[in-house]
């Protein structure tokens, strides 16, 4: 069902492209999906503000994920030229996440970004951070939103026919390192009935995932992406 | 000892086991004890386990001695009911850890609680001085100090190689240190180290090859004793073991019991009292029945395979005949050849004193962290003085103030001024200067993670209708597949699932299977017993066979002198050889696996600077292999400095992935510096949402906080813990001064051989690798003659 193309970009990076139900998606080795007929880019798990959400329950973890997971979706949606932003599910940590240090990181974000549309689909970490004001203008989506030939999940256990693309996972897959040393690394999950993206917020970890041979898994390693 | 008590003296009591140190340590403060109320002397133990046994022998001669006086526990068992109340009315004595000395050292009470306090004695310290739980008792005794001054240290240790620092690093720059002796044990226990040989000798000995032979014989030794410790180096070795000898012996079911550190608590504590009541025929045990409790019924120790120190073999050798005055016994079980000049050199070294020396910790900034936010849990702390306090110890010794500036940092901004961490909130400065922790959720959770100890990443293994066996490590468990088979806790499981922190299994039929793998199971050979080993080939070099076991390996031994050479103590061995494989270099540094993992990657870098070249490397406690595709350069590298020195330290970081490995270290630095919470049973949600590996800390502070000093101290804990760098420093500086003996022989030598083996072991699948093994031993058999 999946059909495979790899090709070199200009900036000798290699992307991976599947055609899922028609239609084409290029998995990018920044952890987004793009879609260029709709020119629509996906990401899923951002968890903004998990490091306010740390320090301010006396864990000290440096400022910085939040500006850099911002400042990589910034850079994609640049380099696509995307019109739309898709967020699948856990745009914020949790209510704490939401300062106010971290909440005008994001305004600031918002207002570059001004004139490209931002939707989530409310994952189990939305529900904790409550719901957003207007002026971030992230659209709501419900979950198992039809988008063309796919339902939009975060939660790949409420997965809908025909295809769900859903995040929630964190998948990682174990890879054995040329020392001999195992080491996880973040993937695309390609199953039959569901993609599952990698998070792509800077301060988020990874979940062993456990494929089964019909199972497709493209690992991202050093800016790389390739299919294991 | 007691007169030197009586005196006002501090010290430290050292000698073997089973000589009554606890006796002898408790007699000064009992001849002294008076009948005013208040807590006189704490006893801190490493081990909660023992806090129970040590607890009823101090109670021994109180009827006598002090009829008024009371002994009591306080462990992470004691309840609160009970905590409060020994704070309203306290013992005369108390038992407890080092941990839980942090958790009192949190009360804000404590300075009235430790006020009366006249003396400390810290048990089994060779175990605690040189870990972080050592740094964390230095501390805790750094406060009680500040409380009561005068009052007197006591510290009881088993043979350490270095006795005066030992006593130095307890009681640190305090007063006392003036006025304090060295006791040394006064009997002296006869030891005796004996071994179970096997008739014959494979002259191509690989790992595990004599397993089988071997059985017989010790089951015999066991059954000729009335109680027997089985002493393993690792776990999965023991569980073989354990195995095997039931194979042997099926009627002993039952009465030949496991014990290793990844069994459940319950199940160990029984195999324990079992020992004691003298129920139990042998137990099968690693080093988790190295300490201290007494198991009077032992009357034979059995190690399997190389002690790899000769403090341990010591140390488990007064294992039996734990009574002063019966002579301690222990028969070595060689698991290969070479393992025969192992045991024949630990008999020597330890005829000559030749014991290991553990050194203390430099100022790790973790634990550091970690007291201070205990102090500041209770009465809070004022910066000065408490800093003055902390360098009371040894391990602070030589704190600077930018170190003890960015530590306050740390516990109060999250990091140091120039960082950025906004919201952050842990300790906080009052309005009085002094610094508090104010909020109760940090109070909650601090006190849940004081402490030092971290261990692996473990799931409890369990079976799908309930009781609990134990706990494996994730990597071991996440190889395997539904259905797989594996032994554990002696018995022979299924692998059904893994749900909630819990591998769930069924029992299985057969035994076949893999034996789990621990991490860390391969214990480094010390400097000691190496210089040793070194001494005995020396000797054997100039045909000096002294020792039976020496005796049984001299045809091996004179194979390798004809094929290649014997290094005498002045030499350094390379072999280089040609195979189909390619092109073998083997180095003999004799200066067990750590030191030559670091050797042979430091070889590799050194000589791929000369040339493009890429290798394939292996160690084991006697030599490095590395082979390559093509002939590697070796003189012109030698003549260029391979074994110099200079620029050691930038070559060993350039040469290893030692970013990853201190990604690895910073477990046990986030753990104890509070960054990452380790999770309890029945965590509140808040607690869990903390939760994020340290992994990721490490990442996220290289790249937003890189001048983080808990990101230096991992890095240099990984210099000194795992690659020894200190040891390897002083290898390559023999190995520069040493006469460099090239051979080229035709065939893997003896001693080249069982690396050999090892790489090719890790290198092919087991079913393959144990034929060709097979096949290549035959024949350099053959070609032996």
């Amino acid at each position: 069902m999946y059909t495979s193309v790899c090709y070199m970009n200009a900036e000798l990076r290699r992307e991976e492209v599947l055609s899922i139900r028609g239609a084409e998606l290029v998995l990018l080795p920044d952890k987004g999906i793009w879609w260029a007929a709709e020119k629509t880019l996906f990401v899923a798990d951002l968890h903004l503000g998990k490091d306010a959400s740390f320090r301010a329950g006396s864990i000290a973890v440096p400022c910085g994920a939040t500006e850099m997971t911002l400042e990589r979706l910034g850079n994609l949606v640049d380099a696509h030229l995307a019109q739309r932003v898709v967020i699948l599910g856990d745009l914020w940590h949790n209510k704490n996440a939401r300062c106010r240090y971290s909440e005008s990181v994001f305004a600031h974000f918002r207002e570059r970004f001004s004139g490209i549309a931002f939707d989530l689909v409310i994952g189990n970490h939305d529900l904790k951070a409550g719901p957003l004001p207007s002026e971030h203008a992230v659209g709501k989506l419900e979950d198992g939103a039809q988008l063309g030939p796919f339902r939009l999940h975060h939660d790949p256990s409420a997965v809908q026919e025909p295809y769900g693309l859903v995040g929630h996972l964190h998948p990682g897959a174990q890879l054995v390192s040329r020392s001999g040393r195992g080491f996880c690394s973040a993937c695309f999950w390609i199953r039959e009935h569901y993609a599952v993206l990698p998070a792509f917020g800077e301060f988020t970890g990874l979940a062993r995932i456990r494929p089964t041979t019909s199972d497709r898994v493209f690992v991202i390693v050093d800016d790389h992406i390739r299919e294991v | 000892m007691w007169r030197a008590y009586l005196e006002g003296k501090s010290g430290l009591i050292h000698s073997a086991t089973g000589t009554g140190k606890t006796l002898a340590a408790w007699m000064g403060p009992l001849l002294n004890a008076d009948e005013s109320p208040g807590l006189k002397v704490l006893w801190i133990t490493p081990l909660r386990a023992l806090s129970g046994d040590t607890q009823k022998s101090l109670e021994f001669p109180l009827a006598d001695l002090a009829p008024n006086w009371r002994v009591e526990r306080r462990t992470g068992d004691t309840t609160g009911t009970e905590r409060a109340r020994q704070h309203k009315d306290s013992p005369q004595a108390l038992v407890t850890t080092p941990e839980s000395l942090s958790l009192m050292i949190a009360r804000d009470d404590h300075r009235e609680f430790f006020s009366q306090l006249e003396c400390v004695v810290v048990d089994e310290w060779h175990e605690l001085l040189s870990t972080k739980r050592g740094v964390q008792t230095e501390l805790g005794l750094a406060r009680l100090r500040s409380i009561s001054p005068g009052i007197r240290t006591w510290g009881i240790s088993a043979t350490l190689g270095n006795q005066q620092q030992a006593l130095d690093i307890l009681l640190g720059e305090s007063l006392e240190k003036r006025n304090s002796v060295l006791v040394h044990g006064r009997i002296d226990k006869e030891i005796i180290i004996d071994s179970i040989l096997p008739e014959s000798i494979e002259r191509f000995p690989w790992a595990g090859h004599f397993g089988t032979q071997m059985i017989k014989p010790v089951v015999d030794a066991i059954a000729s004793s009335q109680s027997c410790l089985i002493f393993c180096n690792t776990r999965s070795q023991a569980e073989i073991w354990f195995q095997s000898i039931l194979g042997f012996r099926p009627d002993w079911k039952g009465r030949v019991e496991l014990h290793h550190g990844s069994l459940d608590r319950e199940v160990r504590e029984a195999v324990e009292e079992g020992l004691k009541q003298g129920l139990l025929r042998a137990v099968v045990c690693t080093s988790s029945l190295d300490l201290g409790v007494d198991f009077s019924p032992v009357d034979r120790v059995v190690q399997v395979g190389s002690p790899k120190g000769v403090a341990r073999l010591l140390q488990r050798a007064g294992r039996s005949g734990h009574r002063p005055g019966v002579p301690s016994e222990i028969f070595c079980v060689p698991t290969h050849s070479m393992e025969l000049i192992d045991i024949s050199a630990a008999r020597a070294a330890a005829l000559a004193g030749a014991i290991e020396s553990r050194e203390g910790l430099e100022r790790p900034l973790d634990v550091l962290s970690q007291h201070m936010v205990t102090v500041a849990l209770g009465e809070g702390f004022d910066s000065d003085s408490l800093k003055e306090e902390v360098r009371t110890t040894y391990a602070y010794r030589n704190l600077t103030d930018a170190e003890w500036q960015w530590a306050l940092d740390f516990v109060v901004r999250g990091g140091s001024a120039l960082k950025a961490y906004p919201e952050f909130r842990r300790v906080v400065q009052q309005p009085d200067g002094i610094y508090r922790v104010e909020d109760k959720q940090i109070v909650l959770r601090h006190r849940l993670s004081i402490g030092t100890i971290v261990s692996d990443t473990a799931l409890n293994v369990q079976y799908l209708k309930g009781s609990k066996l134990g706990t494996v490590e994730e990597s071991f468990l996440s190889r395997l597949n539904p259905g797989d088979r594996f032994i554990f806790s002696g018995k022979p499981l299924t692998f059904v699932r893994i749900e909630n922190m819990t591998a769930y299994v069924k029992p299985a039929a057969g035994v076949k299977g893999a034996i789990p793998r621990w991490m860390g199971g391969r214990l480094p050979l010390s400097g000691e017993l190496a210089h040793a080993i070194r001494q005995k080939l020396d000797e054997a070099k100039n045909g000096i066979f002294d020792s039976p076991e020496m005796h049984l390996i001299r045809p091996l031994l004179e194979v390798q002198n004809n094929w290649s050479a014997i290094p005498e103590l002045e030499e350094f061995l390379i072999e280089s050889l040609e195979t189909g494989d390619g092109f073998h270099l083997f180095f003999f540094p004799f200066e067990g696996r750590l030191v030559h993992e670091g050797l042979a990657a430091l070889f590799a870098y050194r000589i791929s600077k000369l040339q493009p070249i890429t290798f394939a490397m292996a160690c084991n406690d006697y030599g490095i292999e590395l082979l390559s595709p093509e002939r590697a350069p070796l003189i012109d590298a030698i003549e260029g400095g391979l074994f110099s020195p200079s620029n050691l330290h930038r070559d060993i970081v350039d040469s290893l992935n030692s970013v990853e490995m201190a990604r690895r270290q910073f477990r046990e630095v986030a753990r104890i510096a509070g960054l990452v919470f380790q999770g309890y049973p029945g965590a509140p949600k808040s607690a869990k949402q903390f939760q994020a590996s340290s992994g990721l800390f490490f990442d996220v502070l290289k790249r937003y906080d890189p001048d983080n000093m808990l990101l230096a101290q991992a890095e240099r804990e990984v210099l000194e813990k795992q690659l020894e760098s200190t040891r390897l420093a002083t290898a390559l500086r023999r190995i520069e001064s040493a006469r460099t003996v090239i051979t080229y022989p035709e065939r893997p030598t003896p001693l080249a051989f069982p690396i050999l083996v090892d790489r090719l072991r890790d290198s092919v699948s087991s079913e393959s690798a144990s034929q060709r093994i097979e096949k290549l031993a035959m024949q350099l058999e053959r070609e032996a003659g």
